[in-house]
Formats: C-alpha cells, structure tokens, sequence
C-alpha cells in the first residue's frame, strides 16, 4: 500500500515538472483579431495582424479613439510580417510582439488586391492546415486600397477596426449589397470543379459627417470609415474582378444568400416616382437544361417582400395595384440577376455554380465538358424567373397624397 | 475461470455498441467520403447489412457453446492446435484494434488540440483509466459504457441538430454519380468496423437471457448504422463531399463548423465535445482491452485475468508508440490494412468456424 | 495489507482477554477492580449474594468512588427487611424513585397476605407501581441497567434484584434540524435520545410491520443501536447483511454514527458518502418505504440509511412537498449545480489556460483585460482563491454565531475586495470561486458536499495540467470509480445504469406522486408495487361516474 502511494505521488511529481506543456495564461497571448495577406516585394508574403491592447480595453473600454491618440491609449495594435511563406512571416511578427499570436478568435481575413489578382493558392493551404484558424467563422475579404489602412481606420463604436467589421456583418441582410463569405465556403468552392469562388470587398471611405472646427485639433467624428461593398469573383485562386453593390445582389440572390435588403423601382404610371420594397425572405435554385442551342441555365427566384415606401400617390389597397408592384420588384430583382451574370461571364467566374448544378443533373455529359467549362460558361443562356409577392405595407395602405 | 459475474443481454448490447462507436464515427466517415463521395450514406446502409449478417454469423455460433467463449472452444471444433492459434488470433485482434486505438486517439489529441503535449501522455492517461476500469470487470465496464454512450449518442445527435440548417441537400447530389462500385468500396470501412461487434462471441457466456442476444446484437449494428449515418451524412452536408475527404476527422470539422447566429456562444465549442469523444474513446479502448485481457486469461488456462492486466496493457503501450511514426501511416493503414485485417478475423475466421462446427455437428447445447 | 491488519489486531484481542478472563478473580477481594478493567465476564460470574451487605460492599468497590453512583440504604415497611436501591444520580427521575419506589416500600408497605412466591415476586406484585421492571441475578446485570437509567433494588435474602425503568435523563426537545432546513414539510427533528426518535418513526408509519431491531454496540460506551426497516418491503437479504455488519462491530465506543457508517462501508477508502445521514424522520420514512434499512443510534440525531446509492443523495424529501413542476426545477437546478461545484475552477482553469478560442471574444477580451497584472498562473490563482473560501467556510462554522457574522464580513469584503483591487487575484476568479461555493450549498446531502469540496482540488489540479482534457479524465476516473462501487449490494450508480425508465421518474425530475407507481427497480426487486395506477386526479364532471352533478 505504501509503496503503490509513493508511485502515484511519484508519478504527480513528474507530471508537474514535466508537465503543463500546452499550458499558456490567458494575458500570454496576442489575439489575433483581423488578418490582412498582401504580396510584398520578391514574391514574399506580407501579413498584418491586429491585435487588441487589453490593458486599454480594460481600463477604458469607454470610448473610441482619436487618430494621432498615443499608443498607450490605443486599444489595438497592427503588427506587420514579411517572409517567404505565410506562416514565416506570421512567425516574425513575434520579434516585436511580446505575447503569442493566436489565432482561433479570428474572424476577419483581408487579401490585398495585389495578393488576389496574383493568386491566393500559396497561402491556402497554410490557412486549410491551420489547427488554430476556425474555417468557418473566418471571413474573407478582397481589400480595396492599403489593407494596413483598413485595419487602422478609427471608430467611435466598436472599439477594434476588427470588431467593427464583424458587427457590419451581422447585419448583413440590411442590404444583402455586399458578400462576405466563410473561408470554408471560399475553399469548397475552390474544390469544385463546377463553381468559383467569391469573396467580400472591403474598402476605406471617407466619413462625410466628420467636421473639423476651428481651434479643435481632431474632429471628433474620425474623417474615415470602413466599409464594406460589393464583391470580388476569382478565377481558381486569382482574382477576375470586382462587382458592384447591385451586381452583388445579383450574384447573392442565385446563391440564396439574401436575407434582406431594399428593391426601389419606377412607380407605376407616375413619372419620376419611385417604390421601395423591403426583402423579407427569398430563395433561388438553378435548373440546368440542355437544348439544341446550348445549355440553358434558369434562375427560380421566389422573394417576398414588405412596402415600406411608395413615392407616388397610387392607391396600394388595391389588388391589381399590388400585382402591377409584383411584377415590377420581379422585375428589378431580374435585372439585378441579369447584370451579375454578364459581368461574371465577362470576367470568366462562374461564382454562381452553374457547372455545379450542371454536374448534379447530368453528370453524364457533366465529364464530357468539364475541362472546357470555363469557355463554356461566358456563352451559356441565362434565364431569369422570378416570382415576388408583397406581403405587408406597413402602418397604412394609402400614401399621404393620394385623395378619393 | 473466475465467473465475471452476469450481464443482460442489453448491456452486452451496450458493450458492442460501444467497442466500435467512438473511432467508427470519427474516422471512418473520411474512408467512406473519399471513395463514395456523396453517396456515402448509401454505403453506410450497405455496411448496416454487412454488420447485421458478420453479427448474426458470430451469434449463431456462440448458441452453439452457451457456456464457453470462442477461445475455449475454437480447440474442441478445430482440434487443439489449430483451435489455439484461432484463439490466439481472436486475442491478439483485441490487442491489436487496442493499440490502433490507443495512438489513434494520441494522434487526434496532438494533432487537434495538444500539439505540445507529448503523445505518450495521452496514451498513459487513457491506458491507466482502461486499467482502472479493467480491473472494475466486466459488469463495471458495462455500467460505465452505458453511461458514456448515452452521453456520446447524445452530443452526436446535438451537433446534428445544431449544423441540421446549415445541411444543404445539394449536396449529395447526383445520386450514383460514378456507379455503384465506389459506393461498394466505401461500405467497406463501415462495414468492417461494425464487425468489431462480433466480440459477442467473447461475451457470450456471461449473458443471462441469451434468448434475447440475436435481437440486441442486431439493434447494436442498427444503432452504430443510425450514429455513423448521422456523422456521415452531416459531415457531406456540412462541408461537401471533396472537402469532408480532405479532412483527416471530417466528423470533427462537422463539430467545429457550428454556427449559430442567434447563440454564438455555442460556437467554437468543439473542446466540449473532445470531452465527450474523450469518454468513447476510453470505452473504446477498455471495451477491446478488457476483451483481449479475458481472452488470453482464457487461452493461457488460468482463473483470474487481472494479474494479466498490467502487462498486457504495458505491452499494448510498446506496441501502440513504435507502430506508427506519422499520421500518413496511419491514415492509410486505417483506410487499407486495418478493415481487411477485422474483417478476416470477424467475418472469415467467424464462419469458417461456423461451417466446421455445422459440419461437424459439434455443440455443447443441450437440446 | 489490511488482512494483516486484522489478523495481527484479532491475535491482541485474543490474547487480552485470555490473560484477564484466566486471573483467579475473587469475588470479596475487590481490589483488583482497580488494577484492571471490568469485563463483562467477570461481573457475570459474581451472582447476586443473599447478604445485602456483601452485595453493596462489590457493587461499592466495582463503582469505586463515583459521586453519582448511588447506593441508598433502607427498610422496608419499617423493618420488615433490608434493601438497597442503586441508581445513578442524574439518570433516574428523582419524583419517580421517590414516589413511585421509595414511599410505597419504606411508608405504606404492609405484608397482608402469606407469601406466595419469594419475598421479591410480593413486593413486586403488590407494592411497587412501576410499568418496566426486569430482573437482575448477577453484578454484571445489575451495573448495567444502572447504567441504563433503570433504579436496581436489592433486597436483603434475596439472591436477585429488580431493575425498575425510571429513567428521566435530560433531553433536547424535538427541534427543527439544523441540517435540513425545509420551507415546507415537518419541522421536527431527531433528537439525541433515542427513544424520541423511535416515537417519531412510529408517529410516520403506524404498522406493526415497522419492525425495530435493538442491539448494543460498544464495549465501554454500551450504545444502543436500533435497525429499523419495513418488513415485506426490505429485503430480507439487506436486512441480514445490516445485522450481521453491525454484530461484526467490536469497538470501544460508538459517540456518533459515523463510527457505524465507517465500519458498514463496502468502500472504506472511497469518501463518496455510502450511506445517507439525516436528521429528518420523514426522511426516513420515505426512505423505509422504498426498501431501504434505517441505523438509529442513541446520542445523536443522525440517523443512517442504507443502502445508500449516488441518486439518493441528490434527493430531499422537501422535494416531495411542493408541486412536482417545482419538484422538477429543484431537481435539475440541483444536479447542474452539482455539476458547477464539482467542476467549474477546474473548467475556468482549463478553458482560459488551454481552450481559448471557446471564450466569446469580448468575453475573452474583459477576461485579458482583468487577468493583467495578477502575478499567479491561473490554475494557482484557483487553488488559493478555493482554499481561502475552505478557510473562510471552516471558520465560518466553528466560530460562535456572534463572530461568524464577522468572519463573513472579513472574508467577503476585506480579502475579496482587497485582494482584486491589489490585482493579487482577478475579479473573475472571485465570482467562479464565490459561484461554486453557493452551489456547493444546494446539496441535500452534506456528506456529497463535502466529498465535492474535496475532488475540486484535484480537477483544478488535472486542468491546470491537461486542460479539459484532463478535467475528462478526472471525471471519468470518478465515473470508473462509480461504477465500480456497491452500497449493500446495492450498484452505486442505481437509478443511472442499468437502465431502468420507471426509475428516472426520480433521478433527474420528480414526477407527480400519482405517476410514482413502483419502487425503485434494482432496491425492491419482490414488492414493487407503490400505489394503485391511475390515481392521477380528475375533475369530479369528467369521471365515468359523474361525481358531484
């Protein structure tokens, strides 16, 4: 008995000297928070990295930062890398960094436009491979400009650029006018044969509400902001080119990604006057057929949508009327879908997976034409059905003009 | 031999569900995937087939011997040489799958979730708990099993529920795109593993209502057939068909691809249920080892099997550290070698025995 | 090892009582009782003499000079004989022994019949108005109904004695128990007094299948120890078992029950609590009529209760007293606060030193922010944070109520507040250790509650090593242990596994008490039934009958 309790204290003792190997305190570590890749000179690969400055979130988590605010007050800090391969220049960053970098909180992937274009395979595969990066809570970004700007654009009310790009995602459905995507979504599709990938576009905009008064040294609204817009469509691993806002409804409505947003079209019968239709749900498949003149691609689209907004006096209480409004929003929600399409075949991205839905019904004739896809798919017919219904009109039925 | 006290034959279905659960649904899906690609799920029926007869072959041999384990009598049908070396094989199965297990589960903790960690300290830890466990016997096993399989079956079924709506259906189409062979190919690695339920065969004797085996064994494959569709057919759902093969444990990316919106505290979980995994996988493993430790008690012709126990599990710690230096190895053993090597011994072995025994007319029922 | 033990102890005891039991012992020569101890064997060899005075002088020399031990001198009905009452000052109703025994002998006593009998069997038919009355024929008898409380009369010719019940020793009233406090449900408690608790049984179950069985346990202490079960509802199996653990006990003293619950164990080194303990007699009486076997001890309101499974543990009666939706609520805050007392230090350590990613991010950033500048790892930062709480608890009880209020303050305001403020610990860790703490309250039973306080080191121990995979391993290993343990035959982990659905009626919830049909499955395995089915109520106009229409 004696001897078996020695052993087990023997064994604890070891395990406590030995042990604690993947052990790290919780302040140790450097929350990575936001990635941004770019490409920097000589093929080598340039990371930046935000991560917050705990000790200001603690003490004053009270309120934004000022630029030019010292960097003892600053909640963030933007560490930039550069090495051969990704995972080398993350590495460097730990030469000023005095905690570890870690990655498992980080929600926000930001390619360069230089990065994207000249092809983001190199990276991949460390961003597949990673234990850390959580794939699916990671979103990927294409930046508009100098990513390092991105990431030191100030603002009022998240306290971290990082932050704040995430809480502009979750309110996404707004407007459905730009694309964020999961990175795992962005690999699956990289490993489709029938459909390429897309990804958000982030940019810096400058704030038109920040005034700069005299005697003041920095206004207190901050002159820019971020935001986000739009989409990039990729070609394999490079970037074709960018949508824009309504293309990139286009794109999002084929791909069941809509979860809100506005639809304004001409007011029937009133020149100048426009209606606006809120998104409330929406859902699309695609129909592949093969014809003697081609292959055609039809886009269902069911969408129901709420009036928040008739400009003109037209009495919307009535049936007909709302089934003239129905038409119309199908309408503008086609023309939204058509003009996504020529620009995607334009650039060459099928981002849609059409060559998916292909394969699905014919997998067959599938494998005779994969190879040629991407020729194919700029010269294949795209067909728009769209069904729309308004549901509700608000508080009141008639506009504030409209007199019987 | 020492009487390891009764079981009914429920728990000995517990027993059986648990010997495969914890690695089939983590590691076979990727084998699955990679050969039958979205039809995958279809395979899993084909396996559910394949283990319900491995199952009822090994059942209808253990009536014959009401009393005696396969080691005990593969002697009296085969003659005593030969019946040694069947029984030696049957034991050294146990062992065998024990240390696949063993650094099956090192590897997944270092590669996931420690990668500083020493691997050998997950397998001491794990080995020293199936010791504990295994010293308990076989009733304790089984009161412990029930309580980590509910537990295990239930995570399964919340991590469904929670990707359920992020499933799209898709997905797995077309149907049968490449044939039928391939969805064959991917049946086998299911299909094996669910004739790791044959240790009926060592159970046996200490059941109490045997007239319900054939029923529970069944339910058991039927079980195992519902936890590995649920894993397989979340994983393609989830991730698609070329990804969830990518992936070294697709049921694990399925687990840490939970997202949820309204409640995004459930999010990034997949430590919770490591934990969970953690508890199947040490049933996994005491389930084999206790079966391997009671079959060489009973091929050595001794009373008690619990001298036995420390040394086969220092032996099965040897074994488990040198047989693989890196997960390449491993994965491709578990894909090639490793399902033909079960299947040989659950399924061949267990009906060739059937077939002398029938022929031979030996039984030590009475009737 | 611990055969050893016993075999080495039995071989002592052996050998004493051979060298004592083999002196020549004489009877008038007393002197020995000073040199050694008084066996029972010795004393039973000393017959009462027909010489009162002998008799007095041993008694005398047994009792050596104990101011309580009393021997009063006097005759009966004025001299028809000598006589002696012996009796222990403080454990004998004075107005009894002098109304009831003294008065009738010494003043109104006169012989008007002839004799029929001995000269004892007429006093005692006649003149002695007393309901409990036994006999003594030798020393050993006549110490220990003293003892007892009884008043011993010799009578001078006579070579036997009566022992006359007038015990009248002071007793706590039923009060409510401090252990178990309930909202609503009976407030009498246990009391120290043993024939106080077995009136409060019989109050609850009024059969005369309620079968008390009475043993005295202890050489020096003589204590008295009554099983109590149900016949017809306890197994037969169970009820021997308990008898004969009980009988094997040869101790020198029994002061509390746990001295019997050590010593029933299945699992002496396991400090899972193999046996509830309650002062509560409703309790009990629930719990007798599940089957199950009661230990009532004399001094001491804690009465055991075996077999004594895990499930039983997270039971209170009070749950029983209330509507069962609350019964359900109760039931399952219980069992996660189990679950928070047992494991949250040791989570907290694992997730925020090992599992990062699993905190939310601005959790986590409030998290960083507060941890910044506490010296300490944060698996030690928890095991000093739990240990000043043990500390603080530990005083908290032990100190008079006056000061308790005080410790309370000091704990709560000066080393809580103090210490965050100093940064020595982070404001987090106060709330998961002041959490654990108050959920470590929730439990019925004191004993799981402090096996509880103790694994916590442990688990913190295993996540400060392992993370969570090493709190799994803690649970599991608690869970093999579980498992592998048996309270009187009875599997530890009843109610959970083997599984049986009728049982999880009260494992988790609590259901109606209409749909309580059956006994606990693996506890009553011949009497199963509880109550007739359907018992659920209806109103009067559904009924088949019609009721009141």
């Amino acid at each position: 008995m004696k001897r078996r309790i020695s052993l087990i204290i023997l064994v604890l003792l070891i395990c406590l000297t030995a042990g604690c190997w993947d052990m790290r305190e919780v302040e140790s570590l450097g929350y990575v928070m936001a990635m941004a890749i770019d490409r920097g000179p000589q093929e080598q690969i340039r990371v930046i990295t935000q991560v917050p400055n705990p000790r200001v979130l603690g003490g004053g988590a009270r309120g934004g930062v000022t630029p030019g605010a010292s960097i003892a007050t600053k909640p963030y800090r933007n560490f930039e890398g550069t090495g051969p391969t990704i995972f080398y220049a993350l590495r460097e960053i730990s030469h000023e960094s005095s905690r570890r970098l870690f990655f498992a909180q980080n929600r926000t992937l930001i390619f360069s436009e230089a990065m994207a274009e000249k092809g983001v395979y190199d990276v991949l595969d460390f961003l597949k491979r990673s234990v850390e990066i959580r794939r699916g809570l990671t979103m990927v970004f294409v930046a508009r400009g100098e990513p390092a700007k991105i990431l030191d654009t100030p603002n009022p009310h998240s306290i971290l650029p990082a932050l704040r790009i995430d809480d502009i995602i979750r309110w996404r459905g707004q407007t459905s006018r730009f694309a964020p995507v999961p990175l795992s979504r962005f690999l699956e599709s990289l490993s489709l044969e029938g459909q390429e990938p897309y990804a958000g576009v982030i940019e810096v905009a400058s704030n038109p509400t920040a005034q700069v008064r005299e005697g003041e040294k920095a206004a207190p609204e901050p002159s820019s902001t971020i935001r986000l817009a739009g989409a990039a469509l990729f070609r394999d691993d490079r970037m074709a080119g960018f949508l824009d806002e309504t293309e990139t409804r286009g794109l999002l409505w084929v791909l069941n990604e809509v979860r809100g947003g506005q639809i304004v079209f001409p007011c029937p019968g009133q020149e100048g006057k426009k209606v606006t239709v809120e998104i409330i749900r929406a859902n699309a498949k695609i129909e592949p057929e093969i014809t003697e003149e081609g292959i055609i691609m039809t886009v269902k689209i069911r969408e129901e949508g709420n009036l928040v907004e008739v400009e003109g006096p037209i009495d919307v209480s009535k049936p007909e009327v709302i089934k003239e409004l129905d038409r119309l929003h199908a309408a503008a929600i086609g023309n939204e879908v058509m003009a996504a399409v020529y620009k995607a075949q334009e650039l060459g991205s099928d981002a849609f997976g059409f060559g998916e839905a292909f394969r699905r019904k014919f997998p067959r004739e599938w494998k005779k034409i994969k190879k040629d896809w991407p020729e194919i798919f700029p010269g294949i017919e795209v067909r728009v059905q769209v069904v729309a219904h308004i549901r509700r009109m608000g508080m009141t039925v008639k506009p504030p003009l409209l007199v019987h | 031999m020492r009487e390891e006290g009764k079981i009914s034959a429920y728990q000995a279905m517990v027993y059986q569900v648990s010997i495969v659960l914890a690695t089939a649904i983590l590691f076979a899906p990727a084998f699955t995937v990679k050969h039958a690609k979205q039809d995958a799920w279809i395979s899993v029926i084909i396996a559910c087939f394949f283990g319900c007869l491995q199952v009822y072959i090994a059942v209808s041999l253990a009536r014959r011997f009401p009393n005696a384990s396969v080691v005990q009598y593969a002697p009296l049908i085969l003659g005593k040489v030969p019946g040694k070396v069947v029984g030696f094989i049957y034991l050294f199965y146990f062992f065998y799958v024990g240390y696949y297990v063993l650094h099956q589960f090192s590897a997944l903790m270092s590669s996931s979730y420690m990668p500083l960690t020493p691997s050998i300290v997950f397998m001491l830890v794990l080995s020293l708990l199936a010791v504990y466990a295994a010293y308990g016997g076989l009733e304790v096993i089984c009161r412990i099993s029930s309580v980590v399989l509910t537990a295990v079956l239930m995570t399964l079924a919340l991590i469904v529920v929670l990707i359920v709506k992020d499933i799209k259906i898709w997905r797995f189409l077309p149907v049968l795109e490449n044939g039928f062979n391939p969805v064959l190919l991917g049946s086998i690695a299911p299909g094996s593993r669910f004739g790791e339920t044959v240790v009926i065969l060592l159970l046996y004797p200490f059941i109490n209502n045997k007239e319900k085996v054939v029923k529970t064994s069944l339910l058991a494959v039927l079980i195992l057939s519902i936890a590995m569709e649920m894993a397989v057919v979340g994983a393609i759902g989830l991730l698609g068909p070329t990804e969830a093969a990518s992936f070294l444990f697709p049921t694990f990316n399925m687990a840490r691809r939970i997202k949820l919106e309204a409640l995004p505290i459930l999010e990034r979980q997949d430590a919770l249920f490591m934990m969970i995994w953690v508890a199947g996988m040490l049933i996994k493993l005491t389930t084999f080892f206790f079966a391997g430790v009671l079959a060489l008690a009973q091929w050595l012709n001794v009373k008690d099997y619990r001298p036995l126990i420390l040394p086969s599990m220092a032996i099965i710690m040897a074994l488990s550290v040198q047989s693989w230096k890196n997960i390449p190895e491993l994965v491709s053993f578990g894909g090639e070698a490793f399902p033909v090597s079960i299947i040989f011994v659950n399924f061949i072995i267990t009906v060739f025995l059937l077939i002398i025994a029938v022929i031979r007319n030996i039984s030590t029922r009475k009737t | 090892m611990r055969k050893r033990i016993a075999k080495k102890l039995h071989h002592l005891i052996r050998n004493y009582a051979c060298k004592t039991a083999g002196k020549n012992i004489c009877p008038d020569d007393m002197d020995w009782v000073h040199q050694t101890t008084v066996e029972k064997y010795d004393l039973e060899r000393i017959p009462i003499e027909a010489d009162l005075a002998t008799n007095i002088k041993r008694l005398k020399g047994i009792s050596g000079v104990c101011p309580d031990f009393i021997i009063r001198q006097f005759e009966i009905g004025g001299g028809i004989a000598e006589a002696a009452v012996i009796f222990l000052e403080g454990m004998v109703e004075r107005v009894l022994l002098n109304e009831n025994l003294l008065k009738p002998l010494m003043i109104h006593y006169r012989p008007f019949k002839p004799a029929q009998g001995s000269f004892l069997d007429q006093i005692l038919r006649v003149a002695l108005p007393v309901d409990v009355v036994r006999k003594c024929v030798n020393l050993h008898d006549v110490i220990d109904r003293v003892l007892e409380g009884y008043v011993v009369l010799l009578v001078d010719g006579e070579s036997r004695g009566l022992a006359l019940e007038a015990a009248g020793f002071k007793t706590r009233v039923p009060e409510e128990p401090m252990t178990e406090a309930v909202v609503r449900g009976p407030r009498e408690g246990f009391t120290e007094a043993l024939h106080t608790n077995i009136t409060l049984l019989r109050r609850r179950l009024k059969t005369p299948n309620l079968v008390l069985e009475s043993m005295v346990l202890g050489r020096i202490s003589h204590t008295q120890v009554v099983v109590g079960y149900v016949r017809g509802l306890a197994a037969p199996e169970l009820v021997a078992e308990v008898r004969e653990r009980l009988q094997r006990i040869d101790i020198d003293g029994i002061l509390e029950s746990n001295y019997l619950e050590e010593m029933l164990r299945d699992h002496p080194l396991s400090f899972f609590p193999q046996a509830i303990t309650t002062e509560r007699p409703d309790r009990v009486a629930a719990n007798l009529l599940e089957g199950r076997v009661a230990v009532l001890t004399e001094n001491t309101p804690f009465v055991l209760i075996v077999p004594g499974e895990f499930v039983a543990h997270m039971q209170s009666p009070e749950d029983f007293y209330h509507h069962f939706v609350l019964g359900v609520f109760i039931r399952l805050l219980r069992w996660s606060a189990f679950a928070v007392s047992l494991l949250l230090p040791s989570v907290y350590v694992a997730v925020t030193t090992f599992h990062q990613e699993m905190i939310p991010t601005r959790l986590l950033l409030s998290i960083v922010a507060a941890r910044e500048g506490v010296p300490f790892p944060a698996v030690v930062e928890a095991l000093i944070m739990e240990i000043a709480f043990e500390v603080l608890r530990e005083a908290g009880v032990r100190l008079p109520r006056a000061v308790g209020q005080a410790v309370s303050i000091v704990g709560a305001l000066v080393i809580g507040e103090a210490a965050v403020t100093a940064g020595v610990v982070s404001p987090l860790m106060v709330i998961v250790v002041a959490l654990t703490g108050i959920s470590s309250f929730l439990s019925p039973s004191f004993d799981l509650a402090i096996s509880i306080r103790v694994l916590r080191f442990p688990m913190m121990f295993l996540a400060g090593l392992l993370g969570l995979f090493g709190v799994v391993v803690g649970m599991l290993a608690i869970l093999i242990h579980f498992a592998g343990m048996r309270s009187f035959g009875l599997p530890y982990l009843a109610g959970l596994t083997p599984f049986h659905p009728d049982d999880w009626k009260d494992v988790f919830i609590r259901a109606p008490i209409w749909m309580m049909s059956r006994r606990p499955t693996e506890l009553s395995k011949s009497n199963r039934k509880r109550q007739v089915p359907g018992l659920k109520p209806e109103p009067p106009d559904r009924h088949p009958q019609g009721g009141r229409s």
